[in-house]
């Protein structure tokens, strides 16, 4: 933790100590630094360093909240933001439900919880790294013959949160992120794709010939795709695609958008989601863990719960504003944890050996999850599995059918996990969906 | 007024001297360009939700970013504070990424003699805050009043002022004031078991008084709410290939998408986008014309000057389906030898400037819209989309509909729900048979990602047919 943060801290904590008792503040001050660097066909193109702060202050006056924030620290812009969240408060309506965080709020500055690992580098080592990650995806195959290059970058961040309930809590945070993206061609036809790690610590990143040649791997694979025809069949999903699928079922189980009834798992609690043979864990404090915290957005401490049992929804997600609205008490998720998924135990080749004709989906693009209905469609790109093999490339085609029936319809979780996310899960498969094509 | 020239300048005992002095450190004999991004930006939110006026927020965020250029070579690096000393050391660190220390020094000339696009006012101080209040609770009785079966309404009204400044060692130097306001309405209907939302926006750079003392917010309201009544009423939609009109307006966010982001100059100065290496050749149907204009005035996407300095130009991309050329910012335009086009965006002074879209839109052709819909046996209407993506380098871009009907026998019968379109840029605009003379800009609500970069944008087209283009849904 830089010194600037710990004199940060001690200011925003006299400050806080100081301000009236007839209404709750909250401050929240985050700041970070880091440098990115991308390097081209061998030669360095963007060096990019970073400084970032910002504090946050939340005024509750009378069950009204204002929220005004400011990226310049100075004992005048601190005032006059502090003003302006007063002035806001004023001006707005009653709400019964507003308050801060009350109750099991974090007591303790500078928790260490194992996912702070800083490390320094010329920008000559960062320089390297990225070079030798592109070099290893050029020299893979004569067809890539464009690159978006290679980039790498790292920072490391201080969060600091303060109520005049008492929370009192920090922790710093580091990140390394090294990735590749390849273009290949043949017969006239382009294609792209990438590879990426990101880790807390810097020994545990993947190197950088395993990303470059990940990269080129992906990007040949997907050369002579074809069309396919319009059907109804299983679909395996990537780890990576599967993580974006249990974060839609995240936010739907958010408490902001059930009391708001704007999710179509509002009238699911208790109630069976997914199969029955599905366990997702929510663990705050696992070592190195991406999405390790102590505590929430609020300074609720954060804690392990099993929102998913035998496939039964257990919990909302709750923060104080949502849980009040629901009448229940916050869980501490003013935002998520790490996620985990809990596998069947099966390699992604045992999943696609026991498919006679479905697709593995590598690839989703555009917008089309519906939170509100669950409602799913999405263009798509994959491999056509006939027979318990790959059997070629397939492209211009979409996946539809409703997250309800999806979650359902979750036959298998493979054992292949994702690393890059703070959602940890493998490939996922799914009984039923329908293929539209050409 | 320009915070940066009026408060920020003072505050840090910065002057013209001193900025020569800024660029001379960034700049040298093998530096192509170097530039310095001031920038003071104010945003507020105001939002009513359960009939409460029960959010409000304001942010200020300020910094500087400096960048130099040498070749294909970047450094660039920002920061918050403005002290002199904490910018020339940022303006070395930038410098790094060429072994040089020699430095060059210039003189600064103020460039003024822009068409201003937008008034130099605030929104935030153009009303009272009681007004914004006043005027979310208003609309909200309005849309309960209008509909029993309203289970939600969430109502949002939000504006920023951005202050910058640009100076670079080409030795000139700009100040810009932008505003920006943006309405939203979110209304969910339930009738029986069904609940569907509908949504309903716009904005543009301008006061709030410019919207709030007009009709528009209400009949926005009565577009959320029809948006929802009609998908109460939708029934899936059957997968494949099939013919698709495009009403206009709004639709021409499938422009954006399918040949905007591919027309960018970086991509194609890389050659990774799949229109690289086709100026003069044919990449749509002879009806398409496509244009991107950031000089129209008022609207969400323009610009007097982007964020490089450069006054912002009705460019044409697509001429009767010719490929004219590519969108520019300083840097590409240098590397491709051609002139830049004003379309050199940044999200903020945290960020790089790249070639980007201000208002990208289609000409209207001869054709009448209900001729159209009429020459269509089977096939779908889609008039409103929520959103879509692109892949650059193979063309493929993805859509979803948030209003869209079947056609059966030339007319528009029932709605549909959780339809995607799927398509190849170049591909689907040659199927273009055709254009009708309706074209419309969108209401000022689009905000473009290209690279972790945010920037607000506009959109438009005239109603349109595509011959076979392959959709997704449920039935098959």
């Amino acid at each position: 933790m830089s010194a600037t943060f710990h004199e940060t801290t001690d200011k925003l904590k006299s400050i806080i100590d100081g301000l009236d008792n007839k209404r709750e503040y909250e401050f929240h001050f985050n700041s970070a630094d880091g440098a990115d660097v991308t390097s081209r066909f061998g030669d360095v193109e963007n060096i990019q360093y970073h400084n970032d702060e910002s504090l946050t202050v939340t005024c509750i006056d009378g069950k009204r909240k204002g929220v005004a924030s400011t990226n310049n620290l100075s004992d005048e812009s601190i005032k006059l933001t502090i003003d302006k969240s007063k002035t806001i408060a004023s001006y707005l309506e009653t709400d019964e439900h507003q308050g801060l965080a009350k109750d099991n709020l974090i007591n303790q500055l500078n928790i260490d919880c194992d996912i702070n690992f800083p490390k320094t580098f010329s920008s000559d080592q960062l320089i390297d790294m990225t070079v030798e990650c592109e070099k290893a995806a050029l020299d893979y195959d004569k067809r890539i013959n464009n690159s978006e290059g290679s980039e790498y970058g790292y920072s490391q961040s201080n969060n600091l949160i303060l109520n005049s309930h008492g929370a009192v809590g920090s922790y710093s945070s580091t990140s390394y992120t090294l990735s590749c993206v390849v273009i290949a061609e043949e017969n006239g036809l382009k294609e792209r794709d990438y590879a990426y790690t990101t880790r807390r610590n810097f020994e545990q990143t993947e190197s950088a010939q395993a990303i470059g040649k990940l990269s080129a791997k992906k990007v040949i694979s997907r050369l002579g795709a074809k069309s396919i025809s319009t059907r109804k069949c299983p679909v395996i999903l990537t780890p990576e695609l599967s993580v974006g699928l249990f974060s839609s079922f995240l936010s739907a189980i958010n408490g902001n958008n059930i009391y708001k009834k704007n999710s179509f798992l509002a009238e699911y609690l208790n109630k069976q989601v997914f199969a029955s043979h599905i366990n997702i864990t929510e663990k705050p404090d696992i070592k190195e863990g991406l999405g390790t915290k102590p505590f929430d957005s609020e300074g609720v401490k954060t804690s392990e719960k099993h929102i998913i049992e035998g496939g039964v929804l257990n919990t909302f997600l709750l923060d104080t504003y949502s849980a009040s609205q629901l009448k229940l008490k916050s869980t501490g998720n003013s935002g998520y944890t790490n996620i985990l998924i809990e596998s069947s135990k099966k390699m992604l080749n045992d999943l696609i050996e026991s498919v006679d004709e479905g697709i593995l989906v590598t690839e989703m693009m555009g917008s089309g999850a519906n939170m509100l209905t669950g409602d799913y469609s999405r263009g798509a790109f994959g491999y056509l599995i006939e027979k318990g093999k790959i059997s070629y490339p397939v492209t211009n085609f979409t996946i539809a059918s409703n997250m309800i029936d999806m979650f359902k319809n979750i036959e298998e979780i493979g054992n292949d996990y994702y690393m890059n996310s703070k959602i940890k899960c493998g490939s996922v498969m799914i009984k039923d969906m329908t293929i539209g094509g050409s | 007024m320009n915070i940066i020239k009026d408060y920020i300048f003072e505050e840090n005992k910065l002057n013209f001297n001193k900025i020569e002095d800024i660029i001379a450190e960034s700049s040298g004999p093998s530096i192509d360009l170097s530039d310095l991004y001031m920038q003071y930006t104010t945003v507020e939110s105001w939002t009513c939700e359960d009939g409460i006026v029960k959010s409000g927020s304001q942010h200020i965020d300020s910094g500087y970013g400096i960048r130099s250029i040498s070749n294909e070579k970047t450094g660039f690096s920002y920061g918050n504070n403005f002290n002199f000393n904490e910018i020339m050391k940022a303006a070395k660190l930038s410098k790094s990424i060429i072994k040089s220390n020699s430095s060059q020094s210039l003189n600064l000339k103020e460039y003024s003699d822009f068409e201003k696009l937008y008034i130099s006012e605030s929104p935030l101080a153009s009303v009272t805050d009681d007004q914004k209040v006043n005027f979310l609770r208003e609309i909200n009785k309005y849309i309960k009043g209008k509909d029993k079966r309203v289970e939600q309404v969430i109502i949002n009204l939000s504006s920023s002022f951005d202050s910058i400044f640009v100076a670079n060692s080409l030795g000139t130097y700009s100040f810009d004031d932008r505003p920006l306001v943006r309405f939203n309405v979110m209304v969910i209907l339930k009738s029986g078991d069904r609940v569907e939302r509908g949504s309903a926006g716009g904005g543009g750079r301008y006061t709030y008084p410019m919207l709030l003392d007009t009709k528009r917010p209400y009949e926005l309201a009565d577009e959320a709410i029809r948006i929802a009544n009609v998908n109460l009423t939708s029934k899936p939609c059957k997968a494949g290939n099939t013919t698709v009109v495009l009403g206009s307006g709004w639709p021409g966010v499938l422009l954006h998408e399918a040949v905007g982001h591919g027309l960018e100059g970086d991509f194609n100065r890389k050659k990774t986008s799949n229109f690289s290496d086709l100026i003069g050749q044919k990449v749509a149907s002879d009806l398409c014309t496509v244009i991107d204009d950031g000089t129209i005035k008022d609207r969400r996407g323009s610009l007097s000057i982007d964020d490089e300095g450069t006054p912002t130009a009705k460019n044409t991309l697509i001429e009767n389906g010719i490929l004219k050329g590519y969108m520019q910012d300083l840097m590409n335009a240098k590397l491709m030898d051609v002139k830049p086009t004003g379309n050199g965006r940044r999200e903020s002074y945290a960020h790089l400037p790249m070639p980007r879209m201000t208002n990208t839109y289609m000409l209207g052709g001869t054709s009448e819209a209900d001729e159209i819909i009429e020459s269509v046996k089977d096939g779908i209407y889609a008039v409103n989309f929520s959103g879509g993506q692109v892949d650059i380098t193979s063309g493929q871009f993805v859509f979803t509909a948030s209003e869209a009907y079947k056609i059966e026998s030339g007319k528009v019968t029932n709605a549909i729900k959780g339809m995607t379109l799927i398509g190849n840029g170049p591909d689907v605009l040659k199927k273009v048979s055709m254009v009708a003379n309706d074209m419309k800009l969108d209401d000022g609500v689009g905000t473009c990602g290209k690279e972790g970069q945010s920037v607000p944008v506009g959109v438009g087209q005239p109603t349109l047919k595509i011959d076979d283009i392959t959709v997704g849904g449920t039935e098959v």
